[in-house]
């Protein structure tokens, strides 16, 4: 269904823009060198770019169940829920507090899946764009900019006006590194709770 | 509008070796009849089934998904059946998140004898999906918007 495929950069693997996305990417704000010829090879009117269209309820959802997957297959929720019973059993949380817990966990990891999967599938995109195409709100998408840049697992580029971000390493490696590495939920702890890296209450549950 | 009518959910049922797997089977010998939706997947227990398992059944196109287990206290490795009901529950958390509805998935008990609560089970199960509509991820195929 692609009609257009380009590569972002010499040697890097082509990725296939799907016509639904096209406009979304070509509205980026920082766009690769093939950036004017596939403007031109379009005869896109500049003016009608930045245009980021709705994604489809369908497509939506079948990225979040994709989201939720990856982020079932994380150590860290698979760890609270595997060990939940036990927990509960002992006394140490009731069940309810330990439902609240998994599921702030899981809104935060199928957010950052979401995330992470449009970071490889667009490039680099704003995070107004991200929380465009994922339906998040835009201020936890900053919020999950900031802990994946912490991190490492993502970069931040440009330093005027609103900054896109890309992965820093192939998907494969990061999910590989996440899988079995929770200083993620750590640090969004920090930042959510103390404020370090530039976060703060932001008056969510848990 | 037709096509909405026709609507046939697909089911897939996970179910354990030991107790659901057999009251299917008995079910089925006893000629209990019930709707031809549901595909059987037989695992050696409901614990086995892996949250994935049911999100993946979702993606591809379930409208559906029961796992059914042996009753509390009957689990042939003593607590699998508990183990799923914990996963279960983050497992509809998870549904809601995402945007389907919780009520596509459900954990029940089965146990080898219980061939009649089987089928009434699944008859049950696939009238909850036809009411409530086909997977949002296959509403076109049905005529939907």
């Amino acid at each position: 269904m692609s009609f257009c495929s380009f590569s972002r950069e010499a040697g890097a693997p082509e990725t296939p823009i799907q016509p639904a996305y096209t406009w979304a990417y070509l509205g980026s704000s920082s766009l690769g060198p093939h950036h004017d010829a596939v403007r031109q090879a379009l005869n896109i009117h500049p003016l009608l770019a930045p245009w980021v269209p709705a994604l489809g309820e369908e497509e939506r959802l079948r990225k979040r169940l994709q989201a939720a997957i990856d982020a079932f297959k994380d150590e860290r929720i698979r760890w609270f829920i595997g060990r939940s019973r036990a927990l509960v059993d002992s006394g140490l949380i009731g069940l309810d507090k330990m439902d609240q817990l998994v599921r702030y966990l899981m809104r935060d990891e199928i957010e950052r899946h979401l995330i992470l999967r449009e970071l490889e599938e667009n490039g680099p995109l704003t995070a107004p764009e991200l929380s465009e195409r994922t339906g998040v709100e835009l201020d936890r998408v900053r919020e999950h900019l900031n802990v994946m840049c912490v991190v490492g697992e993502v970069l931040r580029q440009g330093s005027e006006g609103e900054p896109s971000f890309s992965l820093a390493a192939p998907l494969r490696e990061i999910m590989e590194e996440r899988r079995i590495c929770p200083c993620e939920t750590v640090v969004a702890l920090l930042h959510r709770l103390l404020g370090l890296w530039g976060g703060g209450s932001s008056g969510q549950e848990g | 509008m037709a096509k909405k009518d026709k609507f046939e959910p697909l089911i897939v049922a996970f179910c354990c070796n030991w107790c659901s797997y057999a009251g299917a089977d008995l079910a089925g010998t006893s000629r209990f009849e019930y709707p031809t939706n549901v595909r059987i997947i037989r695992v050696m227990c409901s614990g086995r089934v892996d949250p994935i398992f049911v999100l993946e059944a979702f993606r591809l196109g379930a409208d559906g998904v029961l796992l059914t287990g042996c009753h509390p206290g009957d689990c042939h490795y003593i607590d699998g059946n508990l183990k799923a009901e914990m996963r279960a529950r983050y497992i509809r958390a998870c549904l809601e998140e995402v945007g389907l509805e919780p009520e596509r998935f459900r954990l029940e008990w089965v146990s080898a004898s219980e061939g009649v609560r089987f089928a009434e089970l699944i008859k049950e199960f696939t009238e909850t999906i036809k009411r409530l509509g086909p997977s949002p991820l296959r509403r076109r195929e049905h005529g939907g918007e």
